[in-house]
């Protein structure tokens, strides 16, 4: 069989009115993390709770290290480290008091892990759970999720609420289980954390999964792009003649956005010699506006 | 199936509440079952009662002294018309002897020169007695010593003046002692008395029958119809005791002397009839039947009788003993009723009369029927119980009251099946929704389910919790209505530590059952606000229901009652927790309590399932 500890096979989940996730097929495989991207309600939690048996899809089929979803939910769930998106404790008192609880509940007799991470993420557990602030809970959550050391962990929007510096803390912790080879899908809304950190990255619009892309595509695109603004107007002009792709013109400014191969750098260079440029640079290109072209172009594809 | 670490939780999230709330619901109920048991609630029942039995007791005094009465007068005016007709006849078969006698007499006269009677002589010659007649022998005796009596001829010195004169001084002396008619009455009375005294015993065969068709001389009703009759009459004072052994002052003869001498005038039968007769039989016949009465109702037998007529009441001999009608109050009120009784019997009587002389009635038989209904309702009037002096509603009303068991209603119908209800139903509503929704609600149960929980195991062991709670709170409710129980002295409860253990079941039965409906709304929406609100008012209209309903029940007096509100009880499921059913004992209660169990059972499992097939936002 093939290697992928979590499958999703054209899992529909019709909410009515156009609400749910349509048709969504993919596969991650062991010891990879990856990002799902998608807007505010466009899926993603749907697609984890289908993962993970919280709900039965309306067709399609779920599985996780090759069991279905639905009806061996507390099988996989033994495997699966958790992090809601919405986060709300047991009526237990302080986080201590939680944390064992959910090491009876795991059978777990060795809390040094836990202890560890709670150092790591300063968290104080000896606080009332109710009176945690956003942060202190998604790291009680957080603790909770991988102090089983589980072999897939799967987070629903983890950074959402967080200092950047805390985010930092926490990207760091998961970046540390995924160099132990643990896999990792994690959601959420915010692209640059998701560039940052994964391998991969599912993009999700209005329940439709539109793009799967990696992020090293990303970062190493085929074709690149350039602004260029140059001092004289007749070298602006002699350029824009000289059959490079221009993508955006801005006479005023005698501005021109150019596109260009990876392989043609080299041409572009020789036709800017001794050219009087006022600046020149490179445009990122980002997952940021990967996404929104892959919505333009699927938007136009589907009219 | 059993999740140990999810039962902690459960406890430690819902313990407190169960704690507060059982301490409550205890300490409430040791309040009501001791204030409510140190006496101040049944006192006026207890006096209801008190004055009812007393009052039935008192109506039976008064009705059996009027029936002795009537039945003693009855006795007296058979017995003068026996005692007249014996008379006449014994008089008039002893006066023909006597006749005969008188005759004889004369035939001797006749013959004798000297006009004097040779009785003497001739004294073999007196005419024979019948022999079955003892008053004729009697009288045929006192003739021969009167003839043996007869101054003799030669005993007298005749020649001399003076010895002739003293021999017809002694035979004028002799003569005028024959034996005169009078004592032909006065030998007919004895005879005449005592075949009177065995008519009226046949007499009273025939009223008993009357009575009771199948009666013998040994049914209890003859003894009690002639002892009436000879009380009163006491013949030979045989009848003494019963005056006697009360100390008290026994009656002189009964008059038959003035009826001989009106007999012998020759007005008897005006005088049969005569007030001043009437008067007589009537002064006789108040105490003689009372005596007869009072020592008839004092008997054991009667008293037994009276005590299983008083039963509804839950009178025991004790208490019976505890009112205190012996000999003397009885014979007291048979007295005075009837006293009352002749009082307003004459007045009516003269009433009616008036009215017959004016001429209000058609003939003679209208009147006797007026005067016989007249007697009736008198009698009716005189011996009626305060109760059937109240229009029927009224007196069953009363009757309820006293027939209450207050304690009973307020422990069960009002502490167990209501107020005692409330505290715990708000823990079972509160409970179920923390158990299951509130956590699906707010994503909690993630960290449940998350760590490999079956969802089953969820259910199964927060049922287990919930119903485990439930039962330990009624345990501890129960161990606190039988400390309260044995603390308390009560007397006119039919309440029982087995009776409190069944009302402690019902009790776990309604929050089993409510427990049931609750936790299968929590298992079944994902939101607490409306499974609280499904669950919840569900339970709470029942409780309220059931609050209405109480006072439309059979419970509540009918004086309070409010019958349209019974049909709330319809409308609750805690009317399946039958409390009249377990007091009195009837196994009604059973079949209910099965159906509130099968009920919140049905409740556990079809929450189970809805909650194993749901999706669940977490």
């Amino acid at each position: 069989m093939n290697d992928s500890v979590i499958e999703a096979m054209n899992i529909t989940k019709d909410y009515g009115e156009g609400k749910g996730v349509f048709n969504e097929t993919f596969s991650i495989k062991k010891g990879e993390m990856v990002g799902f991207l998608g807007t505010n309600g466009s899926g993603k939690t749907t697609t984890i709770r289908s993962l993970l048996g919280f709900i039965k899809p309306t067709s399609g089929h779920c599985f996780v290290e090759g069991k279905e979803s639905w009806e061996n939910s507390s099988l996989i769930l033994k495997d699966v480290g958790y992090v809601p998106g919405e986060i709300a404790f047991p009526d237990l008192g302080t986080g201590t008091a939680f944390f064992h609880s959910e090491a009876e509940f795991m059978g777990l007799k060795d809390l040094s892990f836990a202890d560890e991470l709670i150092k790591r993420l300063q968290l104080d557990p000896r606080a009332n759970l109710k009176r945690m602030s956003k942060g202190m809970k998604q790291k009680t959550a957080l603790v909770a999720a991988l102090m089983g050391e589980p072999s897939i962990i799967i987070l629903d929007e983890p950074t959402t609420g967080l200092d950047p510096l805390m985010r930092e803390a926490f990207v760091e912790i998961i970046e540390e289980e995924h160099k132990k080879g643990k896999t990792i899908f994690m959601s959420s809304h915010m692209f640059e954390e998701i560039e940052e950190t994964c391998d991969r990255a599912l993009l999700i619009s209005n329940g439709h999964l539109i793009d799967q892309v990696s992020i090293y595509d990303i970062h190493h695109p085929k074709i690149k792009e350039y602004k260029i603004e140059f001092k004289k107007k007749e070298e602006y002009l002699q350029f824009k003649n000289s059959g490079f792709k221009v993508k955006r013109d801005q006479e005023q400014y005698n501005q021109l956005t150019i596109e260009i191969e990876k392989e043609d750098v080299g041409r572009l260079l020789k036709a800017l010699d001794k050219k009087d440029l006022r600046f020149i640079s490179e445009i990122q290109y980002t997952l940021e506006k990967h996404f929104v072209e892959t919505l333009v172009n699927s938007q136009i594809g589907g009219k | 199936m059993f999740s140990k670490p999810l039962f902690k939780q459960s406890i430690k999230a819902n313990g407190l509440m169960w704690a507060i709330v059982t301490a409550m619901v205890c300490f409430m109920l040791a309040c009501v079952m001791t204030i409510s048991g140190s006496g101040s609630i049944g006192q006026v029942a207890d006096g209801v009662t008190d004055t009812i039995v007393t009052n039935s007791i008192e109506a039976a005094i008064k009705d059996g002294s009027l029936t002795v009465y009537s039945y003693s007068q009855d006795g007296e005016t058979s017995f003068d018309s026996y005692f007249l007709d014996e008379f006449n006849k014994e008089k008039t078969s002893l006066g023909t002897y006597y006749a005969k006698i008188g005759t004889w007499v004369v035939t001797l006269k006749n013959s004798s020169s000297t006009g004097i009677p040779d009785c003497y002589g001739n004294k073999d010659s007196i005419p024979k007695p019948d022999e079955d007649s003892s008053t004729q022998k009697t009288l045929y005796s006192a003739f021969l010593s009167w003839c043996e009596s007869e101054p003799l001829a030669t005993s007298f010195d005749l020649t001399t003046p003076e010895g002739l004169k003293n021999y017809q001084d002694a035979i004028t002396s002799w003569s005028g002692k024959m034996p005169s008619s009078t004592l032909v009455a006065a030998l007919s009375a004895t005879p005449s008395y005592v075949a009177a005294i065995s008519s009226l015993k046949e007499h009273a065969l025939e009223e008993t029958k009357k009575v009771n068709a199948e009666a013998t001389e040994k049914s209890d009703e003859y003894s009690e119809i002639l002892g009436s009759y000879m009380v009163t009459i006491n013949p030979n004072n045989l009848f003494d005791a019963y005056y006697t052994d009360n100390s008290l002052k026994v009656p002189d003869s009964y008059d038959v002397t003035s009826l001989i001498q009106h007999d012998i005038v020759g007005d008897a039968a005006t005088y049969l009839v005569s007030s001043e007769r009437i008067d007589y039989r009537n002064e006789r016949a108040s105490g003689g039947s009372s005596v007869f009465f009072a020592s008839l109702f004092t008997s054991d037998a009667a008293k037994a009788k009276m005590i299983v007529a008083l039963n509804e009441y839950g009178v025991s001999e004790e208490k019976y003993d505890s009112f205190g009608y012996d000999f003397v109050t009885i014979n007291h009120l048979a007295n005075t009723t009837i006293a009352s009784y002749q009082a307003r019997y004459e007045y009516e009587m003269s009433v009616l009369k008036d009215d017959y002389e004016a001429g209000k009635y058609a003939d003679e038989a209208a009147y006797e029927k007026a005067i016989a209904e007249k007697k009736e309702n008198l009698r009716k009037d005189v011996s009626s119980s305060f109760l059937s002096s109240l229009p029927q509603e009224v007196s069953d009303a009363i009757k309820e009251v006293g027939q209450m068991d207050v304690y009973s209603l307020i422990v069960g119908s009002v502490y167990f099946k209501m107020a005692g209800l409330l505290l715990p139903i708000i823990y079972v509503i509160m409970t179920a929704n923390n158990l299951v929704s509130s956590q699906v609600d707010s994503g909690s149960m993630a960290y449940i389910l998350s760590t490999s929980t079956k969802r089953s195991t969820v259910t199964f062991t927060q049922a287990c919790y919930l119903i485990l709670s439930i039962l330990g709170l009624c345990l501890c409710t129960t161990i606190t209505s039988f400390i309260c129980f044995a603390s308390v002295h009560l007397t006119k409860t039919s309440l029982d530590y087995g009776k409190l253990a069944l009302m402690n079941l019902g009790s776990f039965g309604v929050l089993f059952a409510l427990g049931g409906l609750n936790f299968f709304t929590s298992c079944f929406f994902d939101r607490q606000k409306r499974s609280m609100s499904i669950g919840g008012g569900i339970s709470i209209f029942s409780l309220v229901a059931t609050m209405l309903g109480l006072f439309g029940s059979k419970e509540i007096p009918s004086i309070v009652r409010f019958s349209s509100l019974n049909y709330f009880n319809y409308a609750s499921i805690i009317s399946l927790f039958d409390v009249p059913s377990i007091v009195n004992g009837s196994s009604d209660y059973i079949w209910k309590l099965a159906i509130l169990f099968v009920l919140g059972l049905i409740g556990y499992v079809a929450g189970s399932i809805s909650f194993k097939k749901k999706d669940l936002p977490l």
